[in-house]
């Protein structure tokens, strides 16, 4: 391996870190959000029945 | 069962605003993204080192990664002793969300260290160098954290225990940045002495740079997934409280 795939393989792999994190992140952003959701209809059925 | 929503629609449960959460969020990713190419403009326009060549660019973000890991732990450890000190459960959350980022950025700092050991001196782990065995301590009593963070039910006692704990790993800290400063032999480059910063004026701001991007992202990261956990534990409240 030269010495610029060393370099681009550190910087690689600390672009797929955050990358990964980030995906994690945004997954679970999701669910909250389809949490907080379902809490918000359920409130509102039994508050409208 | 469709439903609710279509029998009684509002514009707001329609196409709802953005939540604060998803907005931190943005931030967080648009900071990643602007401060990695920053990042990436720099290590172009740096000058190659003489004696390393191309590979030692690695220094500029392995090194502000490593601090930034530092700094994660320290602010880990500081929350835990806020939270022991005012006894306001808030902190926990905080002390457990800058240790998992310190961890993350510990990660990081081992593998791209690797990479530069490999590079520069033909091995990938020496077991000889205390710099890098102390890191590594560091490191696995961290991610021990966890292990006992998550062996104790939810409460009192586990904050308590768990902010005790990173109180301990703080420890480590100094004795890890001073190993190298301390050691007689060492192949571990020094760049910070007592005579300051061993490298020319172009690289050392090459090196600032780097680290307040690395700082700004850890710190966008913290906020972003601090943000996230206590809406979760917010939902899971309002559900539990039902």
């Amino acid at each position: 391996v030269s010495q610029t795939g060393y370099l681009v393989t550190a910087f690689a792999v600390v672009v797929a870190v955050i990358l990964a994190w980030l995906a994690i992140i945004l997954a679970k952003a999701a669910r909250i959000r389809r949490d907080g959701a379902g809490l918000e209809v359920e409130h509102g059925h039994s508050a409208d029945g | 069962m469709m439903p609710v929503r279509s029998e009684s629609p509002s514009p707001s449960s329609e196409v709802g605003p953005v939540p604060a959460y998803l907005r931190t969020t943005a931030l967080g990713a648009a900071s990643v993204v602007v401060g990695l190419l920053a990042l990436l403009l720099l290590l172009v326009i740096v000058p190659e080192d003489a004696d390393q060549g191309i590979s030692q660019k690695i220094f500029y973000f392995h090194v502000p990664i490593a601090l930034t890991a530092y700094a994660g732990f320290g602010l880990g450890a500081w929350k835990a002793l806020r939270l022991l000190w005012k006894r306001d459960e808030r902190y926990d959350l905080e002390s457990y969300t800058a240790i998992h980022q310190g961890t993350i950025f510990g990660v990081l700092t081992l593998v791209t260290g690797s990479l530069w050991a490999k590079a520069s001196w033909g091995q990938w782990w020496l077991w000889s160098e205390n710099q890098l065995v102390l890191f590594l301590v560091l490191f696995l009593f961290y991610c021990a954290y966890f292990m006992v963070r998550f062996s104790i039910e939810p409460g009192a006692r586990r904050e308590r225990i768990s902010a005790v704990y990173s109180l301990f790993g703080v420890v480590l800290i100094p004795v890890s940045f001073f190993a190298i400063r301390l050691a007689e032999e060492a192949i571990h480059p020094t760049t910070f002495t007592l005579d300051g910063p061993q490298m020319e004026g172009s690289q050392f701001g090459a090196f600032m740079v780097g680290w307040l991007v690395m700082t700004v992202i850890g710190y966008a990261m913290y906020r972003v997934e601090l943000a996230g956990k206590r809406t979760d534990l917010e939902i899971r409240e309002l559900r539990d409280n039902r």
